[in-house]
Parts: structure tokens; C-alpha cells; sequence
């Protein structure tokens, strides 16, 4: 569906902030898209969507390049930036205007999406806060169902109750046909719901692979003991106790922690890497 | 499959989203229309056509410019490029706002001008209200209008394509744009008619030339005017289809 090949892109001459990326989104998926501030997270999802063009490489969308902004592509992508801002216009004006553009959109999942934000009616979408408009914006890009989903920081602005909401809508809005990508560093928001991980660091794609293949291969370790982190390749202390990662030797799977899973790729991104080989 | 460049429904229900979020619309049509009644009940009823030209043409050159608030912001330039139409379909959508909208918002600002000028003279004279045939008090120079309509369409191109280039302040930097060309056109204009006449060496030679035929001038101008706004249409529509997100820093 997207196909990224040899990518890169720099602000500065010479200087690149994405170089020789080389990944696919493949229908059926929430990505999770982590790197630290300034990584470069933003700039890849807009080069994703076509709205810059890399300086090296390809960036295509069912075949057509992202950057030609074409009809057929832009249907089919749908991105929430990190700020947005939403036209003085009714809820319902607004769907009348937006909702014709994408083929797919579903008014009873619209529907239903707002209910589960419990957003309250109003006559003008500018009288929300602006975690109710963020919530809104979610609730109709869900809705519009379209095959590529990109998100980005979607939980900030959101409160604690909005956050478990904006997990169930995820979960409602997904389907085997759509890949939603969500660039964030609040991994703990995207804990649960996340099939596959990106991880962008120094310039590249460090990791990309399936929550599950990731549990089969590392092992993450919660213990009040230090000595059961032997053979840890990153471990840190946390009020609870420590916690850290190693490579799974006994075929055991534990849940991934996504927290830990980053600090060790950015801190021994050689090691990671060749578990995956 | 759809067209990618153009189609019809596309673009209606492009235009439909344009107009209906952009609601200053209404209330310039209010503004226009109590600022006209009043130059009109000043003026007893009347408007002439520099005044109402004049208007018309600053208020477009204004609108023009304020289409780079599609792009003054990270937000509006992403909302912009990624609704699900063609660029060439945007890029109508302005173009029919300037040539189309704006001049039947004039006419029906007239209209109701007129009307509102003839109540408040009632008003004022405390008699009964002189209705007449619509546009009655409407000054049209029937010289003058080809001129106009020619350095009207020229005018908002120029500032449209100013408003895709320069993303913030578009109007005072089109200004001066069109300041700094101006210059440097009259000054090429001053040399080369200088030229002319050094080469024409002599006065007695001028004076043998035969008579001038102004419209041949007059024709050559329009038709010169007329690429000129198909090449700012076609800068500005290219400069929105290579504009990345990236040039915003807020």
C-alpha cells in the first residue's frame, strides 16, 4: 500500500534528518511510530502524505507518488496533525462539507465515535476546548475509513478518561483493510493497541518489526531483584523496581514493554538489530 | 475512474466546503453594501464609476492577498493540501471566487445600496421614498470599462500569485513587488524610447512618421495583458503545487 525505498530528506544541506529509509505499510496494522523530540517523527509523516517531497528516493501510495497530491491518493490517506484547527461551522455543516471527499466515511460510526468521546452538541465547532476539538477531529477521521490513518501525538491535549476513550475508538475504527500509523513519545498512551513498532533514530529506521515478533524475540524483565538482570541488554531502576530487556532464550513470551523496548534500541541499537536478523 | 485534474462534482462540492467555511463572505456583503448606501445618499443616489471601480478593484487586490491565509499556518497548509481534490481544483476555487463571486457580490451590493440610499434620502427628508428601475444611480463609462475589467483581472493575478508566493504579509510584499517591477518596466521603457529617438537621430525624421493608430497600441496592450494574467495564474497555480508543508515554521 505505501512503499518507502531509499528515502531521504534534510533541512540543511548535507546534513540529513531521514536517510536511506526503506519500509512498507501493509494493510491490517496500528504502526507506532516512536522516536525522541526532534527525531524527525513530524517530518517523516508529512513526507508520507506527500505534504514534502524527500530529496532522495520514492515515497508511493498504491503505486503513485505521495508528493503529486492526486484525488485518488489524497482519499485514501487521512492525516491528524499534531495542531489542527477546525472551521466555525456546525458539527453537521461540517461533515456535509468534508465527508463527500472520502468515499468510505461512515456517519454511524461518526456517530458513534462522538458518543464514545461523550462530546456534548454545539452549534459551532469553535465553542469546544480544544481537547473536545481534538476528540471531534479523531471521531471523523476514524470515520472516514480510509486506508492509511496517520496520527500524530494524537493523545496530547487528551486527559486521563479521553486517553482509555481514544484506545476503544482505535480499536473500533480498525479494520483489516486500514493501517493506522501513530507517531508518538507518549508510549505508554499506545501501549495496548499497538500490532507493529517503528522506531526512528540517528537518521533511520531502527526497528521495524511486529509486537509479536518482538515478544519472541526479547524478553522484558519486572523484578525487585537486581541479579535477575543478568544478561539485560538495557535496564533502568523505576519506582516499582527495576525493569529491563534481553534477548529470549527460553521461548517464553512476556508482554512488550514499549518504554523499555525504546530506551534499549536507542542505547544499543547494534545489539537489538541483530536479534532480528 | 475519476479524472485526477478536473471533475464537476469534485469541484461543486470543493466550491461548496470553500464558501460555506469561509462565512467573511457574508459580512463583506453587509460592510459593501452600508458603505456603498452611504456614498450613495451622500452623492444624492448616485455613484460614479471611479468610485465604484476603485472600490471593487481594492477590495479584490485585498481578497486576493488573503488567500495566503490558507498557508499562513502549519494547520491551514495542511488542511489545504490535503483535502481530496486536484490542486488545479483549489487553485479554480480562488480564481472563481476572484472573477465570478466578487463581481456579483458588486452587483448585488449595488443593488441593495441603492435601495438602502433611496430610504435613508427619504429618511432624511422626511418625504416619500422615489423608487426606481434597479442601477438607475449606477455610473457605468462604457470607455472606460474594457480598460478597467483588463487591468481588474491583471491586478488580482498579480496579487493571487503574491499570496502563493509570499505566505505571510502578502499584500504589502505584492505591493512592493509590483512597485519594484513597475520601476524597472518604466525604466526600460525610458531607455529603450530613448534609444529610439538616438537612432532615429534626427527631429525631421520624426516628424515624417506617419500618423500614430492608438488602437492598434490600445489592442496590443490588451493582448500583452491578457498573457500577463495567464502567466501570474499560471506562476501562482505552480508555486501551490510545489509549496510543502515544511516552508511554515509556525
Amino acid at each position: 500500500m505505501l512503499k518507502v525505498e531509499e528515502m531521504a530528506f534534510s533541512y540543511r544541506r548535507n546534513e540529513y534528518l531521514l536517510n536511506k529509509l526503506n519500509f512498507d505499510i501493509t494493510p491490517g496494522g496500528v504502526y507506532g511510530l516512536l522516536g525522541k523530540n526532534g527525531s524527525g517523527k513530524s517530518t517523516l509523516l508529512y513526507l508520507l502524505t506527500g505534504l514534502m517531497f524527500p530529496h532522495i528516493g520514492t515515497i508511493t501510495i498504491d503505486g503513485v507518488s505521495a508528493g503529486k497530491r492526486l484525488p485518488q491518493t489524497l482519499q485514501n490517506i487521512y492525516l491528524l496533525p499534531e495542531e489542527f484547527d477546525l472551521p466555525a461551522v456546525s458539527a453537521e455543516r461540517y461533515v456535509k462539507n468534508n465527508a463527500s471527499f472520502y468515499p468510505l466515511f461512515n456517519r454511524e460510526q461518526f456517530d458513534n465515535f462522538l458518543q464514545i468521546f461523550e462530546l456534548p452538541q454545539v452549534k459551532d465547532l469553535s465553542q469546544y476546548s480544544m481537547g473536545q476539538k481534538k476528540k471531534f477531529i479523531v471521531s471523523f477521521a476514524l470515520a472516514t475509513n480510509t486506508p492509511l490513518l496517520f496520527m500524530d501525538e494524537p493523545t496530547n491535549g487528551m486527559d486521563i478518561p479521553s486517553k482509555s476513550q481514544f484506545r476503544k475508538a482505535i480499536a473500533l475504527g480498525m479494520s483489516d483493510e486500514r493501517s493506522i500509523v501513530i507517531s508518538t513519545h507518549q508510549v505508554r498512551d499506545l501501549e495496548s493497541m499497538i500490532d507493529r513498532v517503528l522506531v526512528l533514530h540517528d537518521n533511520t529506521i531502527l526497528l521495524n518489526e511486529s509486537v509479536l515478533k518482538i515478544a519472541e524475540k526479547m524478553e522484558f524483565v519486572h523484578t525487585t531483584s537486581k541479579d535477575d538482570l543478568q544478561g539485560c541488554i538495557y535496564s533502568t531502576f523505576t519506582p516499582q523496581g527495576f525493569v529491563g530487556v534481553r534477548p529470549n532464550l527460553d521461548g517464553i513470551e512476556t508482554s512488550v514493554d514499549l518504554e523499555v523496548l525504546f530506551n534499549s534500541i536507542i542505547t544499543n541499537p547494534e545489539v537489538v538489530k541483530s536479534l532480528f536478523i | 475512474m475519476e479524472n485526477q485534474i478536473f471533475s464537476f462534482g469534485r469541484f461543486t462540492a470543493y466550491l461548496k466546503k470553500y464558501f460555506s467555511e469561509n462565512r467573511s463572505i457574508r459580512l463583506q456583503l453587509i460592510i459593501l453594501a452600508g458603505v456603498f448606501g452611504a456614498l450613495m445618499s451622500i452623492s444624492g443616489g448616485s455613484i460614479n464609476f471611479f468610485n465604484l471601480s476603485a472600490a471593487m478593484f481594492i477590495f479584490a487586490i485585498v481578497l486576493a492577498s488573503s488567500f495566503s491565509a490558507f498557508f499562513n499556518t502549519k494547520a491551514n497548509k495542511i488542511k489545504f493540501m490535503l483535502t481530496p481534490v486536484s490542486q488545479l481544483e483549489k487553485f479554480m476555487a480562488m480564481v472563481v471566487h476572484l472573477y465570478v463571486v466578487v463581481p456579483i457580490m458588486f452587483a448585488v451590493v449595488l443593488f441593495i445600496a441603492q435601495y438602502v440610499a433611496i430610504l435613508v434620502t427619504a429618511l432624511f427628508t422626511l418625504s416619500m421614498p422615489q423608487f426606481t428601475m434597479p442601477y438607475a444611480g449606477v455610473e457605468i463609462n462604457k470607455e472606460l470599462l474594457c480598460p478597467y475589467l483588463i487591468s481588474y483581472f491583471s491586478a488580482t493575478a498579480f496579487y493571487l500569485m503574491g499570496a502563493m508566493i509570499f505566505t505571510r504579509h502578502a499584500f504589502l510584499k505584492t505591493t512592493g513587488l509590483s512597485m519594484l517591477l513597475g520601476f524597472i518596466i518604466s525604466m526600460l521603457v525610458a531607455i529603450t524610447g530613448t534609444l529610439q529617438l538616438v537612432n532615429l537621430a534626427a527631429m525631421e525624421r520624426l516628424q515624417q512618421l506617419p500618423d500614430t493608430d492608438f488602437g492598434v497600441y490600445q489592442n496590443v496592450g490588451y493582448v500583452i495583458s491578457v498573457i500577463m494574467i495567464i502567466l501570474f495564474l499560471f506562476i501562482g497555480y505552480m508555486r501551490m503545487c510545489e509549496m510543502e508543508t515544511n516552508e511554515t515554521k509556525k
